[in-house]
């Protein structure tokens, strides 16, 4: 059984990064998958706020061209992901409303597909340990929220995820890539969506307090999965601050971008450039900080276990003395360096190499 | 004065207990559910007055409010409501209501709505810069295009949006999908509308024959618990 991959809309263009990066994590986690032959829009936000069995239809359209290549459909757009969920959930629940969005499809949906978002499938197929396996970059500095915005996380029972207000899948995931994710309440908080566009006040005000939430938390890049949230943080951020006279700068990437650069992947490969806060001098910082940190860990293991062999030698060559001289003075004994005699007085010493 | 319609209340509870399965009467007005809303600042009436008012039938104003235009279905409501009411859902199958009465509601929702579906009816996937061109024509407020265009830069250098929308192969199926379904929820809405004002005439007639009664003598009973379909009217 093979799985079958919807981009949706956002991510042919505007999100192209998000579809890149994701095709390229997937790969190396050797989960193969095929595109939905001849998909179609989801329906998006419009659908469902105009008529109920337009937005199940549309989803429905897709099931069934999904249902010709598996039945497994992962949807790595969060909103994409909602509308075919929700229709998956509706239709194969009940027999007689399955009829009723055949009869307005051209031709009929009889499969049985299920539908996953990326976090999801990648914690219940691929798993935390595989993730963490495939770790070649340190990114301990790379300090960052994660952000699930409205539609990953709730309603919980139809995401899978442990809970309405804190979901927990994309913490796991970017835990076990091993970057330092920052604990916050704003997880599941809404970015304003759509209504941005008719009533720019209420995405100017949400936005901004979320990019305000992220800097309190001690985060330097807010990681997200929907194309949305990724333009009313990112694109948006100038018009944020033009709005509420701050001066955000926050970089906004997307999770799989963060998990190919863990796995090595160069920033060109995850696609930095598409995303409108470059992103590029933080992950730098980050990495070049990690091995820094990496470096004086390593001089001090090396000093220690120099020390280590210092008082090993010093025990040997002091053995036979011991017996005669044992009234050496502490002064002499650092003076003379590793080879001193008396050492066996203070072994805990320091000893300059 | 706001007067009552128990008859809308009536039918209005039935309609979305039926679509949504959440019933406004199990609402006791907790407020939870106006105190995480994200948007409500920008409401006219807030989620539990709007849930009280669906109570006493007040839709029409619902219908017409900006409330339910502005709600951006991110489910808050619906996850805390301790009584389980599926706020988000009432509110979004209100919107699908105003859509099938072809009401002219308010914040450009049907603009957006209509620019989105029409560009996804045409292409059968969306195409962005083409949307938005359609959306702030039909807004006819230069001003807002304004607003954004500053946006359209960093998406064309950015290789983000493609300027000229392809067909893709579905779009057909899509469009006939869109058409069949708005046509059927017009025609459904119609007749209920329709069933509705029936309704509400009887009522009137029934109230007036109550009112006819008590003016005869028949003592108060016929005034105050009468009857569900009799139309009340309280003062402020």
């Amino acid at each position: 059984m093979s799985l079958a991959y919807y981009p949706g809309c956002s991510l042919r263009h505007s999100s192209a990064e998000l579809d890149v990066s994701t095709r390229k994590v997937l790969a190396a986690l050797g989960v193969e998958y095929k595109e939905v032959p001849d998909w179609t829009c989801c329906g998006s936000t419009p659908a469902h706020m105009m008529d109920h069995l337009l937005a199940q239809a549309l989803a429905a359209r897709n099931l069934r061209q999904a249902a010709e290549v598996g039945d497994e459909l992962l949807a790595p757009c969060p909103s994409c992901y909602q509308r075919e969920k929700n229709a998956e959930l509706e239709i194969h629940k009940s027999d007689a409303f399955r009829a009723e969005v055949n009869e307005v499809l051209d031709k009929p949906y009889a499969g049985q597909v299920k539908v996953y978002a990326l976090p999801e499938y990648l914690i219940k197929f691929v798993g935390e340990e595989k993730v963490a396996s495939l770790v070649v970059t340190d990114l301990s500095q790379l300090k960052v929220v994660p952000y699930y915005g409205c539609l990953l996380g709730r309603p919980s029972e139809l995401t899978g995820e442990c809970d309405n207000e804190q979901p927990m899948m994309m913490d796991l995931l970017l835990q076990a890539a091993g970057v330092d994710v920052k604990w916050w309440n704003y997880k599941t908080e809404c970015c304003g969506a759509s209504v941005g566009m008719p009533k720019m006040e209420i995405q100017r005000r949400l936005s901004g307090k979320i990019l305000e939430q992220a800097l309190s938390a001690g985060a330097e890049a807010v990681v997200v999965c929907c194309p949305l949230c990724h333009v009313n943080l990112d694109l948006k951020q100038a018009q944020i601050n033009s709005f509420l006279g701050t001066d955000y700068r926050v970089p906004i990437l997307y999770l799989p971008q963060v998990l190919g650069l863990a796995f090595g992947m160069s920033a060109d490969d995850v696609m930095l450039s598409k995303n409108i806060i470059d992103p590029e001098p933080l992950v730098k910082k980050a990495i070049a900080e990690a091995a820094t940190i990496r470096a004086e860990e390593e001089r001090k293991a090396a000093e220690k276990a120099a020390k280590a062999a210092a008082r090993e030698a010093k025990a040997a060559t002091a053995e036979p003395a011991a017996s005669t001289e044992a009234a050496v003075t502490v002064e002499a004994a650092s003076t003379a360096g590793a080879a001193a005699t008396g050492a066996t007085q203070a072994p805990d010493a320091e000893v300059q190499p | 004065m706001i007067r009552y319609d128990a008859t809308q209340a009536a039918f209005y509870r039935e309609k979305l207990i039926k679509r949504v399965e959440a019933d406004t009467r199990d609402c006791y007005q907790c407020g939870n559910c106006s105190a995480g809303c994200p948007a409500a600042f920008t409401f006219d009436y807030t989620p539990n007055q709007v849930m009280r008012m669906l109570q006493v039938g007040l839709v029409d104003k619902v219908l017409d409010s900006t409330a339910v235009q502005l709600c951006v279905q991110c489910l808050t409501c619906t996850a805390r409501c301790p009584r389980e009411i599926d706020i988000a859902g009432i509110f979004e199958d209100l919107k699908t209501i105003a859509t099938a009465q072809e009401r002219e509601v308010p914040e450009y929702a049907k603009t957006f709505n209509k620019a989105f579906m029409g560009a996804v009816a045409r292409f059968g996937r969306l195409p962005e810069l083409y949307m938005m061109g359609m959306f702030y024509l039909g807004t006819m407020k230069p001003k807002m295009a304004m607003g954004d265009a500053g946006l359209a830069i960093p998406m064309v250098t950015k290789g983000k949006m493609k300027l000229i929308p392809r067909k893709a192969k579905g779009a057909d199926e899509v469009s006939r999908i869109y058409t069949k379904t708005i046509e059927k929820a017009k025609a459904r809405e119609k007749a209920e509308v329709a069933g509705l004002e029936k309704a509400t005439a009887e009522a009137a007639k029934a109230a007036e024959a109550a009112k006819a009664a008590a003016a005869a003598g028949k003592s108060a009973a016929a005034h105050g618990v009468s009857a569900p379909t009799a139309e009340s009217e309280v003062a402020e």
